[in-house]
Formats: structure tokens, C-alpha cells, sequence
């Protein structure tokens, strides 16, 4: 139970998905503009993340080497699928706001990463918890930085009016450059607190399944 | 050889395994997904045509690709009240769709936005019900543009006019000629 | 017509950059934008995948999922299809074009996971673009994917070797900072698509 709890935790803050592993970073950005959205986004990916890493542990062993990689898209391709459809019957303005990045949950690094990292080579019970500690790290760190940027950006948070209306919001915290520059500032304060190192570059999204691949593409391609 | 072989067939009876869990659930989903896409589209309906009428859809073809939907108001008597058009304009981060509703005067009656990806604080002001509301009783549309938000207010402005063009085609003439019930199609 | 091309393409480099405007294929971006060759090098691979890609899915969803009222399978068999288009391209390339294998090889596997990809292919159904306006929304994407790089690895040479960063803010965090200049940049371009093609 202990080793259990462990695992769980680790998710949270120690092996953050987001702000220590350094995955999935193209929700994180582009779906922190508004708190709901943030919100949302980690709920549909933690559920897809324990959906998957559930199956992908109970089938691994029957999963040839070679194909291994596309077995785990396909699972995690029939979980994303499943959540589009109860969010948008459900949720139809989530489904509005999310977007595009709601079916991108299927090429979402932590998912596959979990699953090749994790899954693949643990229990049923050990993987679903995982799964559940990486997804609530992942929907802490959205909704910490979405409430950073709505605050900041719009002068609401979930909506609700927090900044004066005479009080200006800096819109640019909303857009583009917002996003990185909370998200950079956000993992800078997250090493300061564990007092580890933040992730070198080229590290974080390496705990993906092409960890070598990556290494090797960094290093100019040379085989 | 078996050794090839075994791969292949896991993955495939992988595949058809969730491909076939997925064709139950969109089953078991999908009357939930039209219930809540027919309950936004009426609450849109209502915001754009107040008061007591019915709406039903409307076959005529626009000739206008920015119009996605065409509906009829009537009003307790079933004589034709105005006409309801989706507009779906190009605006600054992705497809501004706006419903904008023209009554029998042709002038607006009222204009919603039902979907964009605008950037929040800035274009997203131009889709708010507070700014829409300038729009009404327009029958060309002239209205103030956000300034710092000029792309997200011009395709709303586009989208109106749409709408007033083709409310004037369906209807066989200029807003003055709406007025008189005697001209055009149903 | 022409201009209205013109206007998508060059909407996709600079006024929608993948990158820095959408939000999308940022784990290469700052993954492999450290050296010059690898960052022309990935671009160039997820460019060519990227058409590809479309040039697949566009017809597969428009012919063969849409017909039949199968489109919410959109989203598994267009992952599907890019992985073994992908895989596919690594075996050509490597029998019969070994030279190109060699320099962007290494990269392909990588980009079977890149949002972009999938998120383009998925974007030019969702804004219902024909087959013309996807493909050249694919390369405008692609090249604009190549300038985020290019431009990117240039400022992180330069960065990255300065040892007056504090130690929070080395690797990921000033990285990331230094991508926020650079997307503030490029929101320069908004008005610039309309200013030149009107459209």
C-alpha cells in the first residue's frame, strides 16, 4: 500500500508530467487562457491517461515488441475518441473551447510516455494510480497556470470578474507569449521549490517512447 | 514466420477490437450529442428572434458558402416573421459563427455568436451579447468596430451583411420592399 | 483565386504560425532547435509529412469516412494513418534515397507524435477546407514550423552558452522565455495577410 501511495503521489509534484518531466507541453499553452478550459482539459486527459494505462497493463504482455508503439496509440486513440464524444454531448462548450487540442490528447506525451514508461511494465492497480497521480499533476499545473493568465489576462477567474473593472487586464497574458512566458516561469519555481535542476532541454520531452530518437535528432542526426 | 505474422494480427484485432468498441459508443453517445447541439441552436434562436414564435428550417440554397443554415420564424399564426441565417465568417483565430436573425422589415433583430476561438480580452469582446446588441434594428451593417479588435468586429460586420443580403434575396428586394408581404419566397 | 492562395500560405508562416501562434509541434520546437542543422533538418522532415499527410487523410475523410457517416473515427484513423505513412517513408528512404534517409531520418519516428501533424491534418477538416486550400495550408505550416526554428535556434546558441543565467532559470524556463520574445514578434504580423492580399 505504502509502494501504492508512492506512486500515486509522485505525479503530483515530485515527477510533475508538466512542470518537472517537462510533457505535454502543447495543451498546457494553448488551453490555459481561461480556468474552465484548463479545468477541462485535465479532467478528459486524466481520464484517457487511467483508461490507458489500465488496458495497456493488462494487454502488455501480449503486445509483440515490434508493434508495440502503434498497439498504444490505437488504445490511446479509442479512449481520446470516447471522451470527444461524452464531452461533446456533455460539456458542448467545453467541446467548443478545447478545440482542436481535445482529439491532440491522442499524441499528448504524458499518455504515451506513461504508457511505454509505466504501464507497460507494471500491474493493473499500480498503473491505474499512476495514471491518476499524473493526471491530477497535470490538471494542477493547468489550472495554476490558467488561473495566473486568466487573472492576469482577463481580470476573471472561472468567469467571475476578480480584477476592478477600472483595472486594465495586460491581454497579453492570454496570448502566445503569456503562455511561455508563465509556463518558463512556472517550471523556474517549481526547481526552486524541489531545489532540483530544471529539466535540460531536449530531457522533458524525452521521457516520450523516441527518448533515443530525440537524443539523437538533437545531436545533428548522425546515427 | 510466425514471428511476422503474430504482430500483425495483434495490432489489427487490436484495431477492430476498439474500432467496434467506438461504433457502440457513439451509438449509445449520439442522442445525447444532437440533444445538446439542438438545445444550443434553439437557445441561440431565441436570443436572436425574441419573442413568441416558432423556428423551423429553412431548404432555400443562399448561393452564399458562408451561410451554413437558414431558418424561418413564425409567429403564432404561421405567417412568416423573419429569417434566422448561420454565418460562418473567418475572424482572427479560426471560424466565427454568428446567427443573425432579419424580420419582416428587414432590419436586424438580433445577433449572436454561437462558436469562435477569438483571444480572450481582446477579439472575444467583439462576441459578446453587450456589443452585439448595436446591431439591432440595422439594415446595413454599419456598426462601431472594436478598435484593437478590428478583425474579430469586421467579420461579425461581414457576417450581418451576409445575413441582410441574403434576407433581401430571399425575400425578392430592398428592406423597404420586405415590408410589403407580398414579395418572394416562403 | 491566386491571391486568395497566396494569403492562406502565407497566413500558415507568419499570422497563424504553428509554433508560436497555435500552439502546436512545440516538444520538437524545443527539442531540437539547439543546432542549426538539426532544427532545418526536423523542419524539413515534418514539412514533408506534414503534405503528405494531408495529401491522405484529406481524401480518406472526404471519400471514405464522410459517405459513410463515419467521421468519428477521424480521430483514430488519421493518428493511424500517419504512423504507418511515417513508417513508410523511413523504408523508402532508406532503400531507395539513402543520402536523404541519412540527414532526416532520424527525425521521422519523432514526428508521428508531433501535434502538428495531427493537428493540421484535423484543422484543415474542421475549417473545411478543399483539397487545394489543405495541401497549401500543410506546406504553409510546414515552412512556417522551419522559420520558428531557424529563427529559435539562433537565439538559443546564443543564450544558452551565457553563464549569467541564475540556476532556476537554466535550460527549459529560459528557453521558454526567450520562444515568448520571439512569439511576441511574430503577433506583429496580424494585420499583415489582409494589408498585402486584401483578402
Amino acid at each position: 500500500m505504502n509502494n501504492n501511495l508512492k506512486v500515486f503521489t509522485n505525479g503530483i509534484l515530485k515527477e510533475n508530467p508538466t512542470l518537472v518531466l517537462v510533457l505535454g507541453t502543447c495543451p498546457t499553452i494553448a488551453v490555459t487562457t481561461m480556468v474552465s478550459n484548463g479545468i477541462g482539459m485535465g479532467i478528459a486527459a486524466t481520464l484517457v491517461l487511467i483508461c490507458s494505462n489500465i488496458v495497456i497493463s493488462m494487454l502488455h504482455k501480449i503486445i509483440p515488441d515490434s508493434v508495440r508503439i502503434p498497439c498504444f496509440i490505437v488504445v490511446i486513440a479509442g479512449f481520446v475518441t470516447i471522451v470527444q464524444f461524452l464531452v461533446q454531448a456533455f460539456a458542448p462548450a467545453l467541446y467548443d473551447a478545447l478545440g482542436v487540442f481535445l482529439p491532440l490528447i491522442v499524441v499528448n506525451c504524458i499518455i504515451l510516455g506513461r504508457a511505454e514508461m509505466f504501464a507497460s511494465k507494471n500491474g493493473v492497480l499500480a498503473s491505474a494510480l499512476d495514471g491518476l497521480g499524473m493526471g491530477i499533476g497535470f490538471t494542477l499545473a493547468l489550472l495554476v497556470m490558467s488561473t495566473v493568465r486568466e487573472i492576469l489576462g482577463s481580470g476573471t477567474w472561472m468567469g467571475f470578474r476578480i480584477l476592478p473593472e477600472s483595472m486594465q487586464p495586460i491581454a497579453l497574458f492570454a496570448q502566445a507569449p503569456g503562455g511561455f512566458l508563465v509556463f518558463g516561469l512556472m517550471i523556474a519555481l517549481v526547481a526552486l521549490i524541489t531545489k532540483k535542476k530544471p529539466a535540460r532541454v531536449g530531457e522533458g520531452c524525452c521521457a516520450c517512447p523516441f527518448a533515443a530518437d530525440c537524443a539523437r535528432a538533437a545531436e545533428g542526426g548522425k546515427a | 514466420m510466425k514471428n511476422f505474422f503474430r504482430p500483425i494480427v495483434v495490432l489489427t484485432v487490436i484495431c477492430l477490437v476498439i474500432v467496434s468498441l467506438l461504433s457502440v459508443t457513439y451509438q449509445v453517445t449520439k442522442p445525447y450529442i444532437d440533444a445538446a447541439k439542438l438545445a444550443a441552436t434553439n437557445k441561440a434562436l431565441v436570443v436572436v428572434f425574441p419573442g413568441d414564435y416558432t423556428f423551423e428550417i429553412n431548404d432555400t440554397d443562399t448561393g452564399d458558402s458562408r451561410i451554413a443554415a437558414v431558418y424561418t420564424a413564425k409567429d403564432g399564426s404561421g405567417n412568416v416573421a423573419g429569417y434566422i441565417f448561420t454565418v460562418d465568417v473567418k475572424g482572427y483565430g479560426g471560424t466565427v459563427e454568428t446567427m443573425v436573425g432579419v424580420d419582416s422589415t428587414g432590419a436586424v433583430s438580433g445577433v449572436t455568436v454561437t462558436s469562435q476561438n477569438e483571444t480572450p480580452g481582446v477579439g472575444a469582446k467583439a462576441t459578446v451579447a453587450d456589443y452585439l446588441s448595436q446591431y439591432v434594428g440595422m439594415t446595413t451593417s454599419d456598426p462601431e468596430l472594436i478598435s484593437g479588435a478590428t478583425i474579430t468586429s469586421t467579420a461579425i460586420k461581414n457576417a450581418v451583411q451576409a445575413a441582410l443580403d441574403a434576407n433581401a434575396a430571399m425575400t425578392g428586394g430592398t428592406a423597404a420592399a420586405a415590408a410589403n408581404p407580398e414579395g418572394g419566397e416562403g | 483565386m491566386l491571391k486568395e492562395y497566396f494569403a492562406l500560405v502565407f497566413g500558415a508562416i507568419l499570422v497563424n504560425n504553428i509554433v508560436l501562434a497555435r500552439f502546436m509541434g512545440i516538444c520538437p520546437f524545443l527539442g531540437v532547435s539547439k543546432k542549426m542543422d538539426s532544427a532545418v533538418g526536423m523542419s524539413l522532415a515534418v514539412t514533408f509529412v506534414l503534405v503528405m499527410a494531408t495529401a491522405v487523410t484529406w481524401p480518406f475523410y472526404t471519400f471514405i469516412l464522410k459517405p459513410h457517416g463515419l467521421e468519428y473515427l477521424q480521430t483514430i484513423s488519421f493518428i493511424l494513418i500517419i504512423a504507418a505513412l511515417v513508417q513508410l517513408v523511413e523504408i523508402v528512404l532508406k532503400k531507395y534515397v539513402p543520402s536523404l534517409h541519412k540527414a532526416l531520418g532520424v527525425y521521422l519516428p519523432l514526428i508521428t507524435t508531433n501535434c502538428a501533424v495531427l493537428g493540421i491534418t484535423l484543422s484543415n477538416i474542421s475549417d473545411k477546407y478543399n483539397f487545394v486550400q489543405s495541401l497549401l495550408s500543410a506546406l504553409g505550416t510546414g515552412l512556417g514550423f522551419l522559420l520558428a526554428m531557424v529563427l529559435f535556434a539562433g537565439v538559443r546558441s546564443r543564450i544558452e552558452s551565457n553563464p549569467d543565467i541564475p540556476e532556476a532559470l537554466q535550460g527549459m524556463p529560459i528557453t521558454l522565455i526567450s520562444a515568448s520574445i520571439l512569439a511576441m514578434g511574430f503577433m506583429g504580423f496580424s494585420g499583415l495577410v489582409t494589408g498585402l492580399f486584401g483578402v
